[in-house]
This record gives C-alpha cells, structure tokens and sequence, in this order.
C-alpha cells in the first residue's frame, strides 16, 4: 500500500519542498497549514507519516500533537517534526510526546527523506528505461 | 544579561540558511544603505524572539531575488518564474531560518528562547516608537543586495 505523508505548516512553500523531497518516492503527500486543519487531515486519511512544523497560528504543532497521542485511532502514528524552532524546552516537550525524529530548518532533503525511510519505508518510484526498445509506430 | 556578540551570530546564520537550504553564497557588505521603507519591489520578514533578550529579527529581500531563492528551495531551473505567495513564503521561511540559527546561538549562553511566527509585508513598518537597533548588516547575493536587522523588542507593560 503506498504510504501517505501528511505535511503540516504555514508555509506553503515548504509543504512544496516537502512534496518535492518525496517525489522520488511511491508516496500520496497530504497538505494542511496549521495544527487543526492537520488534525482534521489525520482523522480523514489516517497517514503513515506526519512531517510538523511547530510555530503555525490557529493550532501549533505542540498542540497538534499532543490531541494526535490522545487519539487512541491516531496515538501510533509516526512524526517528524521540521522547524527552526530548536529551543530545548520545545525538543523536550516533544520527545515526552514519543517524537524522536527532529530536523531543523535549514535543511537537507535528503536528511529529511532517510528519517522517513527509516519510519515508515520508502519505494522508489519505477522509472521508463531509455534502453527499453518501444514499441514501434503502427503501419 | 551581557548583550551578544551579534555580528558573529548573524553572519554564521546568514551563512549556513543560504548553502543549506538554497546552495547559495552570500558576500557581507561593509557599508550599509538605507532600509527601504514604502511601498515597493521589496518584501519585508519579521519574526519575533522571545526569551531574556526579546528581539524582532526583520528580514529586507529584494522581490527577484525571494523568486530566485523560492526557486532554488524547489529545485526548479534557475530563472523558472515562482507566483506571489511563494514569494511571501520564502521571505517568512528565510527569516523564520535566520531567527532560529540566532536563538540557537542564544541557548548556548544557558538562555532559552522560542520563535514567533512569521509576519511578511510588501511595506517596511518604521511604528511609531524607534526601537533599539541590536544589529544591522547588509549582504549581496546573486547580485542582489538584502538586509537584515534585530530589534530589541519593547517590554510588555
């Protein structure tokens, strides 16, 4: 079954670039800005993985997830958190919520892809062989 | 608290976003011009920092060049034109950046500090108060010059 990444931020540029890393990938990418529409997301398409910023308005990524670990249904779900916030009371409020998996921004797609292999598995995607003859034109 | 040594901090900052996330160089220039204020092809960032030393970090970016690095963020043929709101976001998200590099160099002094989300205009707000100004330095890249500025934030009554 083909994993589904649900990537939760205020910017949409960077749910572009999240989008982008995995398009390589066999993956269905999910897109929310903020910590209740993911929520919402999450209760929908039940994903594998959840890439999460945590400074976004309406709902944070903190609260996010600590709503997500109270959800017997969405408790199991895998996170990686993606934010420039590194302040250490923040990587601990998180790690005491199960998250492990913590990239700061700026960051290295491929980084960014290895932690997620590493959680949920990634498929490349089949990509046409130039060798392959195709099938010559019909007469 | 003693005041960091911000140039340092900002510099390496500035530094590291750049060859990370846009595989880009920039060069610090030693004069610095006047900010641009009004209305213009400029889009201005802000993020706050809150913590013993509360400060707004505010980012000045050239409209091409926020194209150019929006561009690069997505892998994307240099000169592929990015719309508006790309634009908006890489001004945030570069901020956004820059600010948590900067209260990461804080916490190395003991101090914890947390980020605020970021605010973007196509207008530099002077407010009405000037605050003080902890740090300005200028840079080019790409030939393009942008600008970056720190604010003590002022106390909440």
């Amino acid at each position: 079954m083909t994993p589904k990444i649900l990537s939760v931020d205020d910017s949409g540029l960077i749910r572009k670039a999240v989008a982008r890393a995995f398009a390589k990938f066999e993956t269905i990418i999910i897109h929310a800005e903020n910590g209740e529409i993911g929520l919402q997301q999450a209760r929908e398409h039940r994903p594998d993985l959840i890439v999460l910023d945590v400074n976004m308005p309406v709902m944070d990524g903190l609260e996010m997830l600590r709503q997500l670990r109270a959800d017997p249904a969405l408790k199991p779900t895998k996170v990686i958190m993606l934010t420039a916030n590194s302040n250490p009371e923040t990587v601990s409020s998180v790690a005491r919520l199960g998250v492990r998996e913590y990239v700061i921004k700026p960051f290295e797609e491929g980084d960014l892809v290895a932690k997620a292999g590493r959680l949920i598995g990634l498929i490349p995607k089949a990509t046409e062989d130039a060798s392959t003859p195709s099938t010559p034109p019909q007469a | 608290m003693t005041t960091p040594s911000f140039e340092p901090i900002v510099h390496a900052a500035v530094d590291q976003v750049l060859r990370t996330q846009f595989r880009e160089t920039a060069v610090a220039l030693g004069s610095t011009p006047e900010m641009p204020v009004g209305p213009g092809a400029w889009l201005h960032s802000s993020v706050a920092i809150f913590g013993q030393l509360s400060s707004d970090v505010v980012l000045s970016v050239p409209d091409e060049l926020a194209g150019h690095l929006a561009a690069r963020m997505l892998s994307l043929p240099d000169g592929t034109p990015v719309d508006d709101s790309d634009k908006r976001d890489l001004a945030g998200e570069m901020c956004n950046m820059l600010a948590g590099r900067i209260s990461e160099a804080f916490h190395s002094g003991g101090h914890f500090y947390d980020l605020g989300t970021p605010t973007v205009s196509r207008e530099l707000s002077t407010g009405a108060a000037s605050p003080e100004l902890l740090f300005s330095g200028t840079w080019q890249c790409t030939g393009q010059t942008f600008s970056l500025a720190i604010h003590l934030r002022p106390t909440q009554a």
